[in-house]
């Protein structure tokens, strides 16, 4: 069921087996998923079910390091959490990820992907994606075109799968609504969090609405959920019981902040341009996929580099055939025009044509575009810019502290000191550098190197994927969280959501964070059972 | 439309063969042909003379020593594959030479980095020569 905590009187105890802070792309699956198994749940949403600007301004902050990024627009304080604005590109983490590499300190899971498949293969349709497949091999005669010839030995296709993308909100409101087992609170904040007397159990915690109504929610054990960043803040706000923020000891919450380096650089002219690239973006009967440049597990380890899949973005000769007009204006307007063709009213209508009513230039453009296409034909392709998400190293440097600031719940507000290595854009640099020797090789074009060298950090920006802030790590003294996702020292509190990856890998974080979360779920209903 | 008969099939056959044969022997017959190219650069088909210079010019700030008169060239015919490219007279063979040889380079990793572009030594030798001519 799904309630207004304002609305319920205050001052209550509400009682669960699992309490779960935070109601998106972790929390819905993982309660809906126990709720199932009989245990009873309370979710808690801090927003309400569409945006609040009053909820959404407890996510501001301050930036002291890399300012290529923000904090109160990237990720959303709402039920369904940043799925409300993802963009649906999914794919797991590549087996590499989870090994310790010599040349990544830092790097090395308590799990690997073998375990972690079944529950990718589970979250697929959370996500509405196709079939567990993201292997060219694996979709053999059903996809079309081909690859650029390179040496297989050096360079791969990543595979990645579109979601709709999925908004778990409306998406999954409904399930939450109907689950008996589950009970779901609106414009709840965890405000804090009690360990019971002389234990390292968690015995209850305190919610609170914006205008200071209160309630206590106790349970067997308990999860954050609440992001990459705001996981981190709120362990660290919560000091009354351990000073240095609860699962703090080791001065580990809130560091090895990642995000994906978002970067167009580095173009191709092709020898031949007028090369059918549609391998690269094609849709089968059961999914829609991507394709990117990807160099060999061996390549990757032989050179130490770091993990990163490159997409090919086509510069036409012809302006009519970019796509360079897709900003959220044109997002919206296609979301709109897509539902209403189905004969449906659009999801969060007002704020899409909000958004197409401020900037209508780039529709327009969209729109001339989209038409002037079914007349033009097949285009030229005057170059290929390379896009990618690139792995950032794990930092210990790169973190999530605490400001002065206080938020008008009484908590500390966030500085993000997001630090780039040089190193890791060397590393791309070098990616690139291979690539363009293997076009060279096979006779297909020339690169243009568009990573600088000696590095500059800032021409990585935001892929808005919040990541590592609470590591997982068999090692108390390396990592927040084991491999259960159970923060060392609190017997009963675990962490979701991808502030628990120990490295970042290439591939989007929402398919890894569902998986890990629906892991997650039935570690604690086996052992809620079990007990 | 009428049925395709045995002699038909074996008609068209021969045909293609015939072409194809024809097309090889062109070709074949066309490294014999002599041909007034002084200079080996400029014989290269669908070169833009323009943008090689450019670029020569790059390389030669980058690598000045190849401004020494006859230095690049040197360099050039040291390849085994350009001195057969020199030897031959088709344009079109000798381009698919060049670009054998420039593929050699990239998977040898004799690549040389100009205003970020990654060319093959081959190519940059073959500008540089075009810059100081």
């Amino acid at each position: 069921m799904l309630e207004d905590f304002r609305s319920l009187p205050g001052g209550e105890t509400f009682s669960a087996d699992i309490c779960i802070c935070g109601a998106g792309a972790a929390g819905i699956p993982m309660a809906l998923e126990l709720a199932r198994r009989g245990i009873s749940v309370i979710l808690l949403e801090s927003g309400g079910i569409g945006l609040e600007e009053d909820i959404q301004a407890l996510y501001e902050g301050e930036l002291a390091g890399l300012e290529n990024t923000d904090l109160s627009y990237s990720r959303l304080r709402q039920f369904g959490g940043t799925t409300g604005h993802w963009t649906g590109q999914c794919a797991p983490l590549d087996p590499l990820d989870f090994k310790q590499r010599t040349a990544v300190p830092h790097s090395g899971w308590p799990i690997n992907r073998k375990i972690l498949d079944p529950f990718y293969e589970r979250a697929q349709p959370y996500l509405q994606l196709g079939p567990y497949r993201y292997s060219t091999e694996s979709w053999g005669n059903e996809l079309s075109g081909t690859p650029l010839p390179l040496d297989p030995e050096t360079v791969t296709s990543a595979v990645y799968q579109y979601s709709p993308p999925t908004r778990f909100a409306e998406t999954y409101q409904g399930d939450v609504e109907g689950e008996e087992n589950l009970r779901c609170l609106l414009h709840a904040n965890v405000i804090h969090m009690k360990l019971a007397s002389g234990t390292d159990r968690l015995e209850s915690l305190t919610i609170s609405t914006l205008d200071g109504k209160k309630a206590t929610v106790s349970a067997r054990k308990f999860v954050l959920a609440c992001g990459g960043i705001e996981n981190a803040r709120l362990l660290l706000n919560f000091n009354t019981d351990r000073p240095a923020g609860l699962g703090n000891e080791n001065d580990l919450v809130g560091r090895y902040y990642m995000d994906h380096l978002n970067i167009v650089a580095s173009s191709i002219v092709l020898a031949d341009n007028q090369t059918d690239l549609g391998f690269y973006s094609q849709a089968t009967t059961e999914a829609q996929l991507g394709m990117a440049l990807r160099l060999t597990d061996p390549v990757i380890e032989r050179e130490g580099l770091l993990n990163n899949a490159a997409f090919l973005q086509v510069v036409w000769e012809n302006p009519d055939h970019n796509d360079d007009f897709r900003d959220h204006a044109w997002l919206s307007f296609s979301s709109m025009a897509k539902a209403f063709a189905r004969g449906q009213v659009p999801d969060r209508l007002a704020e899409n044509a909000c958004n197409v009513i401020e900037q209508p230039g780039p529709v327009v453009t969209g729109i001339y575009r989209n038409i002037a296409r079914r007349f033009t034909g097949g285009g030229v392709i005057k170059a290929i810019d390379l896009k990618q998400d690139a792995e950032q190293s794990p930092n210990p440097d790169s973190r999530v502290m605490l400001g002065e600031d206080i938020d008008p719940l009484g908590m500390r507000r966030v500085i993000l000191d997001w630090q780039v290595a040089p190193g890791d854009m060397d590393s791309l640099r070098r990616t690139h550098m291979i690539l363009g020797a293997e076009l060279g090789k096979a006779g297909l074009g020339r690169l243009n190197l568009g990573i600088s060298d000696p590095a500059d950090v800032t021409q990585a920006f935001t892929g808005y994927h919040h990541i590592g802030t609470t590591r997982m790590h068999a090692n108390p003294r390396q990592g927040v969280v084991d491999a259960d996702c159970r923060v060392h020292s609190v017997d009963n509190l675990y962490v979701a959501g991808s502030s628990v990856f120990t490295t970042c890998g290439a591939a989007n974080p929402t398919l890894t964070i569902v998986a890990l979360a629906l892991r997650l779920g039935d570690h604690l209903a086996d052992t809620l059972q079990a007990a | 439309m009428g049925k395709w008969t045995r002699r038909g099939l074996i008609g068209a056959g021969g045909l293609l063969a015939i072409t194809g044969v024809a097309y090889g022997g062109g070709l074949l017959a066309c490294r014999m042909v002599p041909r007034h190219t002084p200079d080996f650069f400029a014989s290269l088909p669908g070169m833009d003379h323009d943008a090689l210079r450019t670029i020569g010019q790059s390389v030669l700030r980058d690598h000045p020593g190849l401004a020494r008169p006859g230095a690049a060239t040197r360099l050039l015919t040291a390849k085994a594959g350009i001195e057969r490219a020199i030897g031959t007279d088709c344009p079109q063979t000798r381009m698919t030479m060049v670009q054998e040889e420039c593929r050699a380079d990239f998977a040898a990793g004799r690549i040389v980095l100009v205003d970020g572009w990654m060319i093959s030594e081959t190519e940059a030798l073959i500008s540089a020569e075009a810059a100081t001519a």
